[in-house]
């Protein structure tokens, strides 16, 4: 299944996130699936050491390695593109 | 002459288990801070007691030691990488250097002065009050926040190999904050720090030149027995006890200090010793 | 007046005459290093002292430590006990974990039963230092991240001036450190080719070890052409790992350190800047030097010669400035090809001749950590 019509991998996408940037005070249903994370429209106020921290989740809870976290923040901007990207097809 | 114009206690002897520190840091500062550990909110704590309803000049440097320092990022990150094989956290690598906890509270505080992180051997506290000391008689800073943090880990056994002290030690916790100014308007009291070691003579000396009523604290690592000694001595000395409320940990003479001027009116001198060299604070709170 | 009379370097620009030949040439060596960034190895360019196996072994650090306080002693023709009345300072990034613990490779749960009953920390290293020279003076280690020996030595300087102490022997040091490298690694800070600060295409930091001494008096113990004005030390919390890009928080300090050593900014002849080449550290420095300076001074990073020493630059760097400017000159700013649009002016292209004068160091490093101090060489 195309990972953004995969509800389950978006909640553990978003609640890995949610961890790892600390971010208590947001539910996983705050987070829309297409709003870019790292804009203000998010809401998030994520920061390059949240990219960061989002890259070393992805790689222990998901197996995905990802080199550049610049390139990660312009290419994988939205949960349906995250989840696109670990699950293509 | 420098002057103590603001003084915070935070002191725990943990029951086997690690405060949880998150809660009371909401509670007392009503703020939730993201990537700070335990040794950092540990600090904001302390910091936050001795200073945090009152209006600091934002120039008011911060100068805070430690015997160990954030010891438990470090387990953790040391294990991780040796052990376990897996890469640590960015937040956990910023973390490694404790001065980020001075720049946490800092930010806490609203702070932008200068910020040190200071490390000593055997006179953590002195050594970093006599830097405090120093400046603030130079009139290179006007008011200084010198803090004292150090946390209890979990593995109290490791703890005590590596902080040298025998296994029936008990280790507590604690951050023990004072700030200090040149000025002597609305002190609570003065301080002044002999600003070299002294051999046991010269301590004998300037033992036998303090007022009577003097209080003496003594610190951790001295002989049960030279205390007698130097109780005996001195007559006219009065012991200031403070063991029963505290455990060991490596900053504890700032928690001696501001223990006293919270419950005693007088002077104190505080004595520690390490390898036969003394060095000596004295603060009074008698107006 | 606090006097600088003179300073020990060990790093990767070899002996003394092969450190002028590199500053006055432009051409430093550099080495490579594998760096292990969670299972995937990596290697990049690396600024070693020498070829010794590198462990974290504290018996090492003390060597480095000797080397250089026994090579400054005996350039100034000083014996450890006619260094009466001596503060030592040392400053470290790295002080509070790869060195404070005996870390060996084979750390497992067993080690809690092997370790010895001994304390350590990161004040360890100047204590057995200053027992095995015999100093017994204050003595005190600093870290405040990249601004660590700076500050050592702007904390020496006070205490010279509160007459505290005679002499101060302030230390820098940076050695191989898994941790941090692999720590830059997973920061995604470090240059996968060179240190080019202040470039339009610069890409990050460069590495480097650098273990240094340098001993301070007061001028009326011992004169020196050479002399300590002045300097400030600040904390800006815009962020933990970064300068506010502003150059605000940088330009403060900068203006703080001239006014606390009594200079004016026309007086500066040169700048030493931090000059990591990381992309928002550059763009920072550049900002606030535009803010402090009507007119710039020829600036340098001294970085692409021996890398970015963390804690250990405050002192390194100050040497390589004293020793080029003893020679005669202040070397170029090396790895600049194409400057960022976004700055007025390149930093020094071509060797300065320069043999006197007023220079502003400045060092900047996480947890908001700014710093910047004026020394001055009289002319003979």
């Amino acid at each position: 299944m195309k990972g953004s019509l995969d509800e389950a991998l978006k909640r553990r996408l978003k609640i890995m996130i949610i961890e790892e940037c600390e971010k208590e005070e947001v539910t996983p249903d705050d987070v829309d699936d297409d709003v870019q994370l790292f804009s203000d429209a998010s809401g998030l106020e994520l920061d390059s050491l949240d990219a960061l921290q989002i890259l070393m989740g992805l790689q222990i809870q998901f197996g995905i390695r990802l080199e550049d976290s610049k390139a990660f923040r312009r290419h994988v901007t939205t949960i349906n593109e995250l989840a696109d990207f670990i699950q293509p097809d | 002459m420098i002057y103590i114009h603001a003084i915070g206690i935070h002191n725990t002897i943990p029951d086997n288990q690690l405060p949880d520190l998150k809660c009371e840091l909401k509670a007392l500062s009503g703020k939730v801070y993201r990537r700070i550990d335990h040794f950092i909110q540990l600090a904001i704590i302390g910091a936050h007691k001795a200073v945090g309803e009152l209006n600091l000049s934002p120039q008011t440097a911060i100068y805070m030691t430690s015997g160990q320092g954030d010891i438990m990022v470090f387990d953790r990150v040391r294990r991780q990488r040796y052990f376990q094989k897996m890469l640590s956290k960015p937040v956990d690598f910023v973390n490694l250097s404790s001065n980020a906890a001075g720049f946490y509270v800092a930010s806490h505080l609203g702070l932008k002065g200068k910020n040190l992180f200071l490390l000593h051997h055997h006179f953590p506290v002195q050594v970093t009050l006599l830097a405090a000391q120093n400046a603030l008689n130079l009139r290179q800073q006007k008011a200084i926040l010198v803090g004292g943090v150090d946390e209890w880990i979990p593995k109290p056994e490791l703890a005590k190999k590596l902080l040298g002290v025998d296994e029936a030690t008990v280790l507590g916790e604690g951050s023990n904050w004072l700030l200090l100014k040149a000025e002597a308007e609305a002190a609570l009291a003065t301080f002044a720090l002999e600003p070299g070691t002294l051999d046991k003579i010269e301590l004998q000396r300037l033992l036998l030149s303090v007022e009577a009523g003097t209080f003496l604290a003594f610190g951790s690592r001295f002989p049960a027995a030279e205390v007698a000694d130097i109780m005996l001595i001195n007559k006219g000395c009065k012991r200031y006890h403070f063991e029963a409320s505290c455990a060991y940990y490596e900053t504890l003479p700032l928690y001696v200090l501001n223990r006293f001027l919270g419950q005693e009116q007088g002077r104190l001198l505080h004595l520690d010793v390490s390898k036969g060299r003394y060095m000596v604070m004295r603060v009074d709170n008698n107006t | 007046m606090i006097t600088i009379l003179g300073g020990e370097l060990l790093c990767s620009l070899g002996d003394a005459s092969e450190r002028f030949d590199a500053l006055r040439t432009g051409k430093p060596k550099i080495g490579t290093i594998n760096v292990n960034v969670g299972g995937a190895k990596a290697t990049y360019p690396y600024y070693h002292i020498d070829e010794t196996p590198r462990k974290s072994d504290p018996s090492i650090v003390d060597s480095y430590l000797d080397r250089v306080v026994n090579g400054l002693l005996e350039k100034l023709k000083f014996k450890p006990a006619s260094l009466t009345n001596v503060g030592v300072f040392l400053g470290s990034s790295s002080i509070d974990y790869s060195l404070a613990w005996p870390i060996e490779e084979d750390v497992d749960d067993d080690f809690v039963a092997r370790c010895k009953r001994e304390r350590v920390g990161g004040g360890k290293y100047l204590e057995s230092l200053m027992q095995r020279f015999g100093f017994t003076g204050p003595s005190l280690t600093f870290n405040t991240a990249c601004t660590s020996s700076a500050n050592a030595l702007m904390s020496a300087a006070s205490m010279l001036a509160g007459n505290i102490i005679d002499y101060a022997l302030v230390l820098g040091l940076e050695l191989y450190s898994p941790t941090t490298l692999e720590g830059f690694a997973m920061m995604q800070l470090l240059s996968p080719d060179a240190i080019c600060p202040f470039d339009k295409n610069r890409n990050g930091i460069v590495l480097g070890e650098a273990v240094s001494a340098v001993l301070l008096s007061r001028e009326e113990i011992m004169a020196s052409p050479w002399r300590y004005l002045g300097g400030k030390s600040s904390c800006e919390t815009y962020s933990v790992t970064s300068a506010d890009p502003s150059g605000a928080g940088v330009a403060q300090v900068m203006r703080e350190a001239l006014e606390d050593s009594g200079t004016v900014s026309e007086a500066i002849i040169a700048v030493k800047a931090h000059g990591t080449a990381s992309n928002l550290n550059d763009l920072a420095e550049m900002c606030g030097m535009e803010q402090v300076f009507k007119v710039l001074p020829p600036y340098l990073s001294l970085k692409p010669y021996l890398g970015h020493t963390l804690g250990g630059c405050g002192v390194a760097e100050l040497l390589l400035m004293m020793e080029s400017v003893d020679a005669g000159f202040i070397p170029a700013s090396l790895n600049c090809k194409t400057l960022d649009s976004k700055f007025s002016q390149a930093p020094i292209g071509n060797l300065m001749s320069v043999t006197s004068g007023h220079i502003m160091l400045n060092y900047f490093g996480f947890g908001g950590n700014n710093t910047s101090f004026i020394i001055e060489k009289t002319a003979p």
